[in-house]
């Protein structure tokens, strides 16, 4: 019996390639994208969730502040953990981290770039799951000047050999390797590249504090405790040890609690190891994901069912012959869970070309073997079930359950196939694909616009490179500066503390004379004096920085508005001359506000003073018609200035632009699957089409027997379709309208959703349908009536 | 066998009901060769069919070989049907998708029969058609004649003990249908009842009864 229906099935598919290869494709690319998603998805929820006992890791950050301007921070005072080693019973384990800049390692006259080391206490090895590879893990990291490496670093220094007990150097000081590990996967949101035992950190006074010194500090909870409980006891730890200042003050530090496995997700603190996730991206890939899965499963159900009903004649003989309704249910849900199944084959052969390209637009490491998971397993079987049994089920029903004597009498077929129904498809499948269109030219058209907003400093033709620390000092910058503009093609060089677009400064000030309450967090631009000619940043009130201060003199600072309208000044011209706390140092001047960071937020209070330490970035102004000779100069006098260290560069629109890598991502992702879901149902519109200019062929000659022109008989048949595709422009665009006003309004400076995104959009669905239809319409127009009426 | 007693079947069309069968009562007895005449639009396939349980009648009492068919379920229905009857139709209504073989097969595949008795009954009817040469080939490579030829084989593979026939040699050549008309004797005199629908006075010479219907009135019954 079951070779009976799969021969049936299988030369059905043979005779009508072109529908079965239309169906089964589309339904591929639905299943494919759709187990991308989830891949994606799977990998955003699964964040350090493989470590050991994982529900019991917590992070202990601070809520500090002032009950006006509160601010959550990833850390605490380094002097947490020790009181809670030696104080609470219910801490099992506890270790703090540290990072560290990017750095320059070498082992004999190798030497390699390591941009995430960070040091750590020995806990980390056991606490987290960590792969040994060499070594051990116990007391890898006690001694000063002990490392361990991960495998990637580990193989850049030193091949497949054991490097352990080897020393390398990072700057000038020499670590012994004491174990390797496994490479920190990338779910995970601590990554390492070389771990370097705490005791090695340089002792300095802002360590040791009660106050500030923000160490990310990981803690595991012995089983059985109440993390709320914990967190209430923890939670004053601060104000215990050092209250009255922080009264004296209005500030407050209160510890709480963040389980490890929500970092990813959830925190939104400052100086979060690495920029967190977004829970919101998770539900709109996933939401998109399920769309192009449901364009391709209606298209699935539509193409089966109008094939089915074209089968009326087999179904009438086969009762004809004996069979029982549920057998005959039996084989037409047996034939679509079979092409279901078939679509998923080649859904996962599209998943594993795809792979490599998802991984670097979502930054994840999966490999084919992955998706094969008992949880994907399970989605995929039902996956199958569900498409396979829902595009069978109306068939079986319908089809099963008339007389036979009804079947058999059948000529057109097209009556079984519930012509509203398949309307009603065309028109949710391209309502949605009409959606995902509008959301893709949205995210583009605000990545447009944040690119195109004057930023308020000059972003072009600028090289920067990061200094290692301790390579420039007061008394050399200026020299350093003058090697580096020694080239024609260098036009400026200016030393700063950061560029726009990377982490800066931020410390809490209060205007002097004026109630405490008034305190507000403030970026800081430590800067030379030629920072603000070279950024072209517009001074707008008072003075800039003296040309030739000494000491005292060099106190003033400049503030940008936004800050002016932060400690609620009111006028521009009347700030110089206004004192800010702690140092009591002078306003000279205001400067126009410009974006320190991407568009998504609004300029924040920043100001600028004279740098004396921390000479961290140089920008030279680079000519770029002169661009490789000017890089020749720039190379070869850093080699000579600090030749201990690697080159390191970056342009600062290039890196500027990297503000908006998660825009640019989703645009990239969302058009994709516009793309994908815009296919699919053109594709199942260019089915049906093919299959109703067959029901009407009859009609069709007899029109054109009573005279209609091709043109009279193209135009009857694309007429319905473009009613509509214009009906589902008409219920797509307030939901999409919607959704993408609420998107942009999540963006400081946005641009508007314009008529022509919707014209476009619903331009681009017309073209499609008329495509898919037309071709049909013209061939099933122009063939001769004779045949079409021999038919019957 | 079959006892129709005021058979009726119409089609509500608005608020009219358009009769196509009037209070038919009908007795046949096995063994019996009946033709079913009169115009188009008589009710003759109608009839043929609620006799063949393809169809339901709208009104009217209904009992095969005792059992009441009118209140029987679908399922008893089927077995029914399954068990005694072959039908042939005039546009043959071979799967095309199926070899002959295969087309033979599938009736023995419903009445779950197991492979090897199955295999050989296949083989024993394309014999006794003298298809044994065309079994591999589809419906559309063959002529109409051996298309309705291949169909009585389907219907007859079972031994059903009531055939029904509606229009059989409708679409075929007068020579392929004598040969049709000829088997369908054989067949009557071996012990199948049989009913057929036709428009051809030839054919109805065949049978040794003749049922005229008209508009639906049962008209004689000679």
């Amino acid at each position: 019996m079951i070779r009976n229906y799969l021969t049936v099935a299988l030369r059905n598919f043979l005779r009508h390639k072109g529908y079965a290869a239309i169906n089964i494709v589309g339904l591929a690319f639905g299943m494919a994208s759709c187990l991308l998603v989830l891949l994606f998805v799977w990998h955003e929820l699964s964040y350090d969730t493989y470590h050991p006992d994982h529900e019991r890791l917590y992070r202990i950050s601070t809520m500090g502040g002032t009950e006006a301007d509160v601010s959550l921070i990833a850390g605490c005072s380094e002097n947490v953990t020790p009181h809670l080693r030696e104080n609470y019973p219910e801490v099992e384990q506890v270790f703090r981290i540290q990072p560290e800049r990017p750095r320059t390692v070498r082992f004999n006259d190798q030497a390699v770039q390591v941009d995430n080391i960070k040091y750590a206490e020995n806990d980390l090895l056991t606490m987290f799951h960590m792969p040994v590879i060499h070594g051990s893990s116990t007391g890898a990291l006690e001694r000063p000047h002990t490392v361990v490496l991960t495998r990637p670093i580990a193989e850049q220094l030193f091949g497949v050999d054991n490097p352990v007990g080897q020393t390398i150097q990072i700057d000038t000081a020499h670590y012994e390797i004491t174990a390797v590990v496994d490479a920190s996967p990338t779910n995970t949101h601590l990554k390492f590249g070389i771990i370097v035992s705490w005791s090695s950190m340089q002792e300095s006074d802002w360590r040791h504090s009660w106050d500030g010194g923000f160490f990310k500090t990981y803690v595991k909870l012995a089983e059985g405790t109440d993390p709320d409980a914990f967190e209430s006891q923890i939670a004053t730890l601060i104000h215990e040890q050092i209250g009255e200042r922080l009264a004296e003050n209005n500030r407050q530090a209160i510890l709480f609690l963040q389980p490890v496995s929500d970092i990813h997700l959830y925190s939104h603190c400052r100086w979060e190891a690495e920029a967190p996730g977004n829970i919101n991206n998770v539900y709109i890939f996933s939401v998109v994901g399920l769309i192009v899965l449901l364009i391709a499963c209606l298209n699935f159900m539509n193409l089966s069912t109008a094939r089915a009903a074209s089968r009326a004649s087999e179904v009438g003989t086969r009762k004809v012959v004996g069979a029982a309704r549920t057998q005959l249910m039996g084989q037409f849900l047996g034939e679509t869970l079979l092409t279901a199944l078939l679509a998923l084959a080649i859904a996962l052969l599209l998943v594993d070309v795809s792979l490599p390209a998802f991984n670097g637009l979502a930054g994840t490491g999966y490999l084919f073997a992955d998706v094969f998971n008992p949880v994907m397993m399970m989605i995929m079987g039902g996956m199958v079930l569900l498409v396979g049994g829902v595009a069978g089920i109306y068939p079986a029903f319908v089809l099963s359950s008339h007389r036979p004597a009804h079947m058999l009498r059948q000529t057109n077929a097209g009556h079984f196939g519930g012509r509203n129904f398949r309307r009603a498809v065309v028109v949710i499948q391209f309502a949605l694909a009409v959606i995902m269109i509008v959301g893709t030219m949205t995210v583009y058209k605000q990545l447009d616009y944040m690119r195109e907003q004057p930023l308020g400093f000059d972003l072009k033709q600028k090289l920067v490179m990061e200094m290692p620390r301790g390579a420039v000092t007061f008394a050399t910058h200026n020299t350093m500066k003058y090697e580096f503009t020694n080239h024609p093609a260098v036009t400026a060089a200016t030393f700063s503390t950061s560029v726009p677009g990377r982490w800066n400064y931020q410390w809490r000030c209060f205007p002097t004379g004026e109630a405490e309450t008034n305190m507000h967090t403030i970026n800081w631009y430590g800067v030379d004096r030629d920072f603000l000619e070279s950024y072209d940043i517009e001074l707008i009130a008072g003075e800039t920085f003296l040309p030739d201060c000494r000491g005292a003199m060099c106190e003033g600072i400049l503030l940008n508005e936004a800050a002016v309208r932060t400690f609620g000044w009111g006028s521009i011209d009347e700030t110089p001359g206004k004192h800010l706390w702690a140092e009591n140092r002078p306003v000279i001047g205001v400067i126009r506000d410009f974006h320190l960071k991407g568009l998504q937020s609004p300029v924040e209070p920043m100001g600028m003073f004279i740098m004396g330490e921390d000479f961290r970035y140089l920008t030279l102004s680079i000519d770029v018609n002169n661009l490789r000779p000017a890089m020749t100069f720039v190379q070869e006098t850093y080699d000579e200035l600090i030749p201990d260290e690697l080159f390191n560069f970056f342009f600062l629109d290039e890196d500027f632009d990297r503000q908006y890598r998660a825009e640019q991502k989703l645009g990239t992702i969302f058009g994709a699957f516009a793309l994908l879901g815009v296919m699919i149902a053109g594709l199942g519109l260019f089915g049906m089409a093919s299959y109703s200019a067959q029901l009407r062929t009859k009609e069709i000659g007899v029109r054109k027997v009573l005279g209609a022109t091709v043109g009279n008989v193209v135009n009857l048949l694309t007429r319905e379709i473009i009613v509509l595709v214009v009906t589902a422009n008409a219920l797509a665009w307030p939901v999409a309208y919607l959704a993408a006003d609420e998107w942009l309004a999540t963006f400081a400076y946005h641009t508007s959703l314009g008529w022509m995104t919707f014209a476009w959009a619903a331009l681009s669905a017309l073209a499609v349908a008329v495509v898919a239809v037309g071709y049909q319409s013209f061939k099933a127009a122009r063939a001769n009536p004779v045949e079409a009426l021999k038919y019957e | 066998m079959i006892e129709l007693r005021n058979i009726a079947k119409y089609y509500r069309t608005g608020s009219v009901n358009t009769y196509v069968l009037r209070r038919i009562t009908l007795d046949i007895r096995e063994g019996e060769f009946i033709s079913i005449m009169g115009p188009s639009g008589a009710g003759k396939s109608t009839l043929l069919n609620i006799v063949g349980m393809l169809d339901d009648a709208s009104e009217g009492e209904y009992s095969f070989l005792g059992e009441p068919v009118h209140q029987l379920n679908e399922k008893k229905r089927a077995s029914l049907y399954k068990e005694h009857m072959g039908f042939i139709f005039q546009s043959y209504h071979l799967i095309d998708e199926l070899t002959v073989y295969e087309n033979l097969e599938t009736p023995l595949l419903y009445k779950k029969i197991k492979g090897s008795q199955r295999k050989s009954m296949v083989c024993d009817t394309l014999d006794r058609f003298q298809i044994v040469g065309k079994k591999d080939l589809f419906p559309n490579q063959l002529s109409g004649g051996q298309q309705q030829l291949v169909g009585v084989a389907r219907a007859l593979i079972a031994n059903p003990k009531l055939l029904l026939a509606d229009e059989p040699t409708g679409n075929l050549h007068s020579a392929q249908g004598k040969e049709i008309m000829d088997l369908f004797k054989k067949l009557n005199e071996e012990g199948t009842t049989i009913i057929q629908a036709t428009h051809s006075e030839t054919n109805s010479a065949y049978s040794r009864r003749i049922i005229r219907l008209h508009d639906g009135w049962l008209e004689s019954d000679e």
